[in-house]
């Protein structure tokens, strides 16, 4: 692999290219930076005439099926900590799925992250070994969505 | 899953898992007539440590004859925005265990590459 730039879409990888650029704050408009909110593709394969729907659908049944798949793999986790009359206990998890779209708008899922990163930052290594954190406001606004969102879900009344 | 719901599961691109199906893999590489990809990840590795574009048997690494690692076919058509490739990340928060309930966050990241995308050659 010659160039691990072009295949790859790993965060990790492409942040460290001369290309990269960071998200700022102009991330709800932009549409030039290497990270963006799937929205914005959203709108601009919408205004180049795509029809998003059936890729929509596509999505949200690839994740009802993987979650079915999954559910044996949950309930054995779940029971190996908590008794099964223990009415009451909860749990929940934040997966993390990589999709990949192809030019037949067909959606692929390619890797499930069982923790995924809830970073904000952009670390880089700097030459005297140091880190230097920048802000990235396109994580922070998806990742502190996702997180109080999830928070506000469970702790909801629960429906028996 | 895919193996038994062939099409159900036609989200997930075809695959193996190493060291177990090395021979069905190492076979297949041996018989295929076209210039197909396939994507090898170690099944511990993040941030894309140890990702090899394999298309030949040489190609394949000796850690995959020793360290669980997943083989998958290579998308060589990703859509492209501006010739580059991005993935998205998206969200699922699943709740509870019986029932089980899911959530898929509508909002997701696009990641895109540093540069324009070309198909992988020999």
């Amino acid at each position: 692999m010659k160039n691990a730039y072009m295949h790859l879409t790993n965060f990790s990888i492409n942040k460290k290219s001369q290309k990269f650029r960071l998200p700022d704050e102009s991330f709800m408009t932009d549409d030039t930076s290497h990270k963006q909110l799937f929205t914005s593709v959203l709108k601009q394969l919408l205004q180049q005439g795509r029809d998003i729907q059936p890729l929509l659908e596509q999505i949200k049944s690839l994740s009802q099926k993987t979650v079915i798949a999954l559910m044996p793999y949950i309930k054995n986790a779940y029971h190996c900590f908590i008794s099964s009359n223990h009415k009451k206990s909860r749990s929940f998890q934040i997966l993390g799925f990589d999709i990949l779209i192809d030019s037949d708008m067909h959606a692929w899922l390619v890797e499930i992250n069982a923790n995924p990163s809830l970073n904000v930052y952009v670390d880089t290594p700097l030459p005297n070994g140091d880190i230097e954190q920048n802000l990235s406001e396109v994580d922070k606004y998806v990742k502190t969505t996702l997180v109080s969102d999830t928070l506000r879900i469970v702790s909801m009344p629960f429906e028996e | 899953m895919q193996r038994f719901f062939p099409v159900d599961f036609n989200y997930l691109p075809e695959y193996y898992l190493l060291p177990d199906e090395i021979n069905d893999f190492e076979d297949l590489l041996r018989d295929k007539k076209d210039d197909t990809t396939y994507i090898l990840k170690p099944s511990k590795g993040r941030a894309g440590r140890g990702i090899k574009l394999v298309k030949t048997i040489q190609d394949i690494p000796k850690s995959a004859y020793e360290t669980e690692t997943l083989v998958q076919k290579y998308i060589e058509n990703p859509l492209l925005m501006g010739n580059k490739k991005f993935d998205a990340r998206l969200y699922v928060m699943i709740y509870g265990v019986d029932p089980i309930v899911a959530y898929l966050c509508e909002e997701g990241l696009a990641r895109f590459c540093t540069h324009n995308y070309q198909k992988p050659n020999g």
